[in-house]
């Protein structure tokens, strides 16, 4: 094995961490510059960056070292796969900073040293502003359609992860499928 | 693998308001659903209550003289995410 090989190896290694470790300091650095208003926006420009750098170096060991092509392929897509899950699951950590509700509710309890009744937390934190703030997100997301009116469900990345959950709910945990697959086509019939 | 299961499998168990939404407004299907309904379906029983129950559950609150109040594993579980809000200069009213 000469030096070069070894190089190579360790590149293929420490690649995936290395551009997960890129990818949360320029999403920090991102949602710093703008005072955290374009979260989303900072975990977009925070990922992309990072699978640009992991993509520009496994073609550098594919295309430009003496590695065997098929072998160089599939350990790009394993490192490729593992910055995908090692950032979801950064993702999933700090938005719980972001949108948890057990967060809110304690951080209204460390407020009142002396503590608060049920109802004053529910009043703190109703019901129709958990609605205002979720059908605005997902509205300017495009999640979903509003005539003015009414809300329409449209194919969108959120269904279909909403799908996916449900399945596995359904796998895992045994639940019912709660949505209508009647309804489901009529959406995907209709897009 | 296994933190990425953890964390979606937290997923699986709580209900999530977003997805509760989108839930309702499927299954209205071409009809679409008013704002109203949306509010009549979403209520405190539903996503605040159960939450408390977790926070008393796992030891970060407890009730007393009928008031909740916050503990210190509470307290250190917030200073995780205050952190996260401070050093992404996020708004410090979450959910």
């Amino acid at each position: 094995m000469n030096d070069n090989h070894i190089l190579s190896e360790l590149i293929q290694l420490s690649a995936a961490p290395i551009c997960v470790i890129v990818n949360i300091f320029i999403q920090i650095c991102y949602a710093r510059c703008k005072d955290g208003k374009s979260y989303l926006k900072s975990v977009a420009v925070g990922f992309i960056t990072g699978i640009l750098l992991l993509t520009a170096v496994e073609l550098y060991l594919i295309f430009l070292q003496d590695a065997d092509f098929l072998n160089g392929v599939f350990l790009s897509l394993t490192n490729l796969i593992i910055y995908f899950l090692i950032s979801l699951g950064y993702f999933s950590f700090i938005n719980v900073a972001v949108s948890a509700i057990r967060v809110r509710i304690l951080s209204e309890l460390s407020e009142n040293p002396v503590g608060m009744m049920e109802n004053e937390i529910y009043d703190l934190y109703n019901s129709e502003e958990i609605v205002d703030k979720r059908l605005g997100k997902l509205c300017n997301g495009g999640q979903i359609s509003f005539d003015g009116k009414k809300y329409y469900p449209k194919i969108s990345l959120t269904l279909i992860m909403f799908i996916i959950l449900e399945s596995i709910r359904f796998i895992v945990l045994n639940k019912r499928i709660r949505f209508s697959t009647s309804n489901l086509i009529i959406v995907f019939k209709n897009r | 693998m296994m933190t990425i299961y953890i964390v979606i499998y937290t997923g699986l168990e709580d209900e999530s308001p977003s997805l509760f939404l989108l839930l309702q407004i499927l299954n209205s299907g071409k009809d679409g659903i008013e704002i109203s309904k949306l509010y009549k379906s979403i209520t405190n029983d539903t996503f605040i209550g159960p939450r408390i129950k977790f926070l008393i559950e796992e030891e970060m609150a407890s009730v007393k003289d009928s008031r909740i109040i916050i503990l210190s594993k509470g307290q250190k579980f917030l200073n995780v995410f205050r952190f996260i809000q401070n050093t992404l200069k996020l708004s410090k009213i979450s959910g």
